[in-house]
């Protein structure tokens, strides 16, 4: 045993670029599998992500943000854009027969700030009413309860500069701030209370205060881009209201009345927004699919062509061992050994490369397809690399398995007489 | 051991030709006894290498039957016959034959190698007897043609053979080598073995114990006597 596994070691070693070639093109394949089946989970988790993130079933908005190019898509990511509407609308929403929750949110400013790279929403909303952000909070709380006490204090203190107390103030996964940091939002201190999990969608990059903290910000600041919503936010305004039908109620209707009753709103039920992102997700996914097999298609028929030619090149030799009284199986097991070491080393080393550059992957594939992804869970991706692990050493076998069993079956005594 | 051929014949199926069938070795008697070196002598394309082939067990007769000592040859399974042709024969190609990536030690452990197993000692003997042990690590790329014959040579005698077969195998070497390689294989016979030689050169007479022809497929004693005899 120990001398055949030298044979074989030495017929590795003794042709490097074949057994290189080899090794690569199984790192291909595993790489492009584990790839192929982490991003399009990755894509159809944003799916889901995205499903969670519409807690709300029904989006109320003001008639003129309709308008604004993209809405479904921007909106749907948490963006509201600065379009208005009566705070009443609420109350007079959650009188509408089947409304459940009932939540308003109100669009201050997307802001540059160096809490993140690109800009920051800032956004008001209830902590009280809410039913979408608290979901998400993974660290720390919305704030409510800590701050209770003096919320009421924090109401009247509008004016008191340097007081970045009480309030509740939500980060979203990629803003650089920790529950109980200080940060600073259009040269106003606040103290953050939550931090949210990534979620894939804008939400990550937005900071949600409640509204009497909205106020202090707009307030204190001295920024020109909130003076616009000064009045809006005083006169008690917002920019969305989110509802959650009652559970066993069709939002259809919902909306309709909705639309009917209320003026100069219109309401959305998620699904239909979700509808055209999913459908682009859902191209996304396929062009990744059709990809990921073109790829494994070709380093598949690549395996195959090497496998056969580094026999037919040693037909002479492997016809030698023959004479010199290996029988065919022994000839197909050192011939299939050679193809499972080399095959089992390209797929670890492929799985292993990319199981590492997955997360920059994922990241750039959402950049590229404007897709929201979010990366799959421990469980998935080590299911991922054992079965594109498993798949590509399959399928390396199932190449050397062809080659092995032609050599295997050739007539010794005409292959030695060729030069 | 003794070989005993009887009315062997290979049939080469072509695709040009009349009636696509061309016999190359034609319902031949043969006896190869053990102690002496036989020699078979015939222009190229007159069979030799068909007739060695199915006497050594790699090329299967279209009829006839091939016998060591009692042993029918090619009533043997595969598995069977390759570790008999292990076991009981040397065999000596034409050409320049050898696994590349290994050494010369270890081409000429080649046999043993296959069955796991591994005798450095007898290798090295057996190089020195054919004056190579000093290219014992070398690649075998490094090796001239009467070198590389000399390690067939070696390689086919690593396990003691009773029957051993060469195949032209003085065609690429001079006089001096010649002469070397026939001696040699002179005294693998003496020692009790069974060799055959087949070779296109004339001057393989003067080694020859017994010198036979072969033509068009079919084999004959210089002296009357026939081949089976
Ligand atoms: N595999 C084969 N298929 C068809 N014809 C063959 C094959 N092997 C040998 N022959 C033919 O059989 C004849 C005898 O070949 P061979 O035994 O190699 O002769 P020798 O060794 O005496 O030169 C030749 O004419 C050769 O062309
Ligand atoms: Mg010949």
């Amino acid at each position: 045993m120990k001398e055949r596994a030298y044979l074989v070691r030495r017929s590795i070693t003794g042709h490097p670029v074949r057994s290189i070639a080899m090794v690569l093109l199984c790192a291909v394949m595993s790489g492009s599998l584990l790839a192929g089946m982490i991003l399009v989970s990755c894509v159809q988790d944003g799916l889901s992500v995205m499903r969670r993130r519409l807690g709300a079933d029904v989006m109320v908005v003001p008639y003129a943000a309709l308008s604004k190019k993209n809405f479904d898509n921007e909106f749907l990511l948490g963006n509201t854009g600065a379009f208005y509407m009566p705070g009443e609308n609420a109350g007079k929403i959650s009188e509408i027969e089947g409304v459940g929750s009932v939540s308003a949110q109100f669009f201050l400013a997307d802001i540059d700030s160096e809490l993140s790279g690109s800009a920051v929403h800032l956004m008001g909303y209830d902590p009280e009413s809410d039913f979408c952000v608290e979901p998400w909070i993974i660290d720390g709380s919305s704030g409510t309860d800590a701050a209770g006490a003096d919320a009421g204090a924090s109401d009247t203190d509008i004016g008191g500069a340097g007081s970045a107390a009480s309030g509740s103030v939500v980060a979203g996964s990629e803003i650089k701030a920790r529950p109980g940091d200080t940060v600073t939002l259009c040269g106003v201190p606040v103290i953050v209370t939550g931090k949210m999990a990534e979620t894939g969608t804008d939400y990550d990059t937005s900071i949600y205060v409640d509204m009497a903290t909205a106020g202090r910000i707009v307030s204190q600041s001295d920024d020109d881009s909130l003076s616009a919503c000064a009045q809006m936010l005083e006169d008690g305004a917002v920019s969305v209201i989110l509802i959650a039908v009652v559970d066993g109620y069709d939002p259809e209707p919902v909306l309709n009345s909705i639309n009917i009753h209320i003026k100069k709103v219109r309401a959305v039920s998620s699904k239909e927004m979700v509808t055209g992102e999913v459908s682009s997700m859902r191209g996304a996914s396929l062009i990744i699919t059709v990809i990921t097999a073109v790829i494994w298609c070709a380093a598949m028929a690549s395996v195959f062509v090497i496998s056969q030619l580094a026999v037919s090149q040693r037909r002479k030799e492997f016809a030698l061992m023959r004479v010199m009284g290996a029988s065919r199986r022994r000839l197909f097991s050192i011939v299939l050994s050679e193809g499972a070491i080399l095959s089992a080393a390209g797929s670890a080393a492929g799985t292993a490369v990319m199981g590492a550059a997955l997360p920059l992957v994922c990241h750039m594939t959402g950049a590229a397809l404007d897709i929201p992804v979010s990366l799959p869970g421990t469980g998935a991706a080590v299911l991922g690399f054992f079965l594109a692990l498993a798949v590509s050493v399959a399928g390396g076998l199932a190449g050397s398995l062809a080659a092995a069993s032609r050599i295997s079956h050739m007539d010794p005594a005409p292959a030695l007489r060729e030069i | 051991m003794e070989v005993r051929a009887e009315q062997i014949t290979k049939d080469y199926f072509r695709k040009h030709g009349d009636g696509n069938v061309f016999t190359a070795v034609d319902a031949c008697d043969f006896l190869l006894p053990a102690g002496l070196l036989t020699v078979v002598r015939g222009k190229s394309g007159s069979g030799k290498s068909t007739l060695l082939n199915m006497l050594s067990g790699n090329l299967t007769p279209t009829a006839g039957h091939v016998f060591y000592d009692d042993a029918d040859l090619y009533s043997m399974k595969d598995d069977e016959l390759s570790r008999f042709r292990n076991n009981n024969i040397g065999y000596i190609p034409q050409g320049r034959s050898a696994v590349w990536s290994l050494t010369v030690l270890e081409n000429v452990m080649l046999p043993l190698m296959l069955y796991g197993a591994r005798d450095e000692k007898r290798a090295v003997e057996l190089l020195e007897r054919f004056n190579i042990s000093d290219l014992k690590d070398e690649k075998i790329s490094r090796l001239s043609g009467g070198e590389l014959r000399r390690l067939s040579i070696a390689r086919a005698l690593i396990k003691d053979p009773e029957v051993v077969f060469a195949d032209e195998p003085t065609g690429d070497l001079d006089d001096v080598n010649t002469g070397i390689v026939f001696e040699e294989l002179r005294g693998i016979a003496r020692s009790g073995a069974a060799v055959l030689v087949v070779t296109h050169e004339e001057d393989a007479a003067a080694y020859a114990d017994r010198m036979l022809n072969m033509e068009g497929g079919v084999i004959s004693a210089e002296d009357g006597t026939t081949a089976s005899q």
